[in-house]
């Protein structure tokens, strides 16, 4: 039985290292990994918005289809940067707060998941950030549901 | 001519006298008036999202359909505040965030809601200086995007 555990235990570990293999890589440019079904207007309107001249890219990571994107701006061209999101046709937005190390300028992150819910967008706003101005932040107006049940 | 002037002007003044007539007072317990012909549900729905026991009335007062009301509470509570009004039938909430003074605040208030019954839409003012409420935990309810045009 001894001469079985160590081709087993090989086995496990190689095992375990097929599953963990991922694909990690930087980004020079903004994009997202959206499935192939993903509708044609959101993507057209989405990767315009992620690409504003205005929101200055500072990079980003993806992670299998898991993406983070980094950006320097001022309050002005992130309140732009949420209404053009809220406007992308299917588009789920939301907003959250966290207190990023501001010596890399960053000023909010963009965080999507293509392959679990690639019509939520997460924008994260840097807590430390000495260029975004909570009490000027405009976050986009949030509808309830129709009268007859229907969401607007 | 002349003598059409001072009754002219009287006339005016009254009139303005008139309009600038306000129904106002303070209130005791949350509420807020509600658009006519707002369906009963719908009115319980919204009251209870007012009315919920984490979320500490301070005070409130109105004028005609203007309503406002002062909450003390932790960041989970007003999550569930926001979360509990943005599922209301036919409201538009705007969330925004001050460091300027709460107004007739004594220095308990966390949050406080603006809501004008007209065009039934609230405003919550999230307090900045709070010292209860913790920004990376707090959770705005997701803004959808237009829908997606239908499918030929």
């Amino acid at each position: 039985m001894k001469h079985l555990l160590a081709p087993l235990f090989c086995a496990i570990l190689l095992a375990t290292a097929a599953q963990s293999f991922a694909l990690i890589f930087e980004l020079d440019r903004p994009g997202l990994a959206l499935p192939k079904d993903f509708p044609a207007a959101t993507r057209t309107n989405l990767l315009a918005v992620l690409q504003r001249p205005e929101c200055k890219f500072l990079g980003g990571s993806a992670f299998n289809s898991n993406t983070h994107l980094k950006y320097g701006g001022d309050t002005s061209a992130l309140n732009r940067f949420l209404d053009a999101l809220t406007k992308c046709p299917g588009l789920t937005l939301s907003i959250r707060f966290y207190p990023y190390d501001e010596s890399k300028k960053l000023d909010w992150v963009v965080d999507h998941s293509g392959n679990d819910s690639p019509e939520n967008i997460c924008v994260r706003v840097n807590l430390n950030s000495t260029r975004i101005k909570l009490d000027d932040l405009a976050v986009p107006d949030t509808k309830g549901p129709s009268l007859s049940g229907k969401s607007k | 001519m002349k003598a059409l002037l001072a009754p002219l002007l009287c006339a005016a003044l009254l009139a303005t006298a008139t309009d600038a007539f306000a129904l106002a007072g303070d209130l005791t317990e949350p509420g807020v008036a509600l658009p006519t012909g707002y369906p009963k549900a719908a009115q319980e729905q919204v009251l209870a999202a007012l009315n919920r026991p984490d979320c500490k009335f301070l005070k409130g007062h109105f004028i005609n359909w203007h309503t406002t009301l002062l909450y003390a509470g932790e960041t989970k509570a007003l999550n569930q505040f926001l979360d509990a009004l943005a599922k209301c039938p036919s409201v538009t909430l705007h969330v925004s965030f001050t460091t300027d003074p709460v107004p007739r605040d004594d220095g308990r208030c966390d949050w406080f809601v603006s809501h004008d019954a007209h065009a039934n839409s609230f405003q919550v003012r999230v307090n900045l200086k709070s010292e209860r409420l913790k920004l990376p935990e707090l959770r705005l309810p997701v803004v959808k995007g237009p829908a997606l045009p239908a499918k030929e």
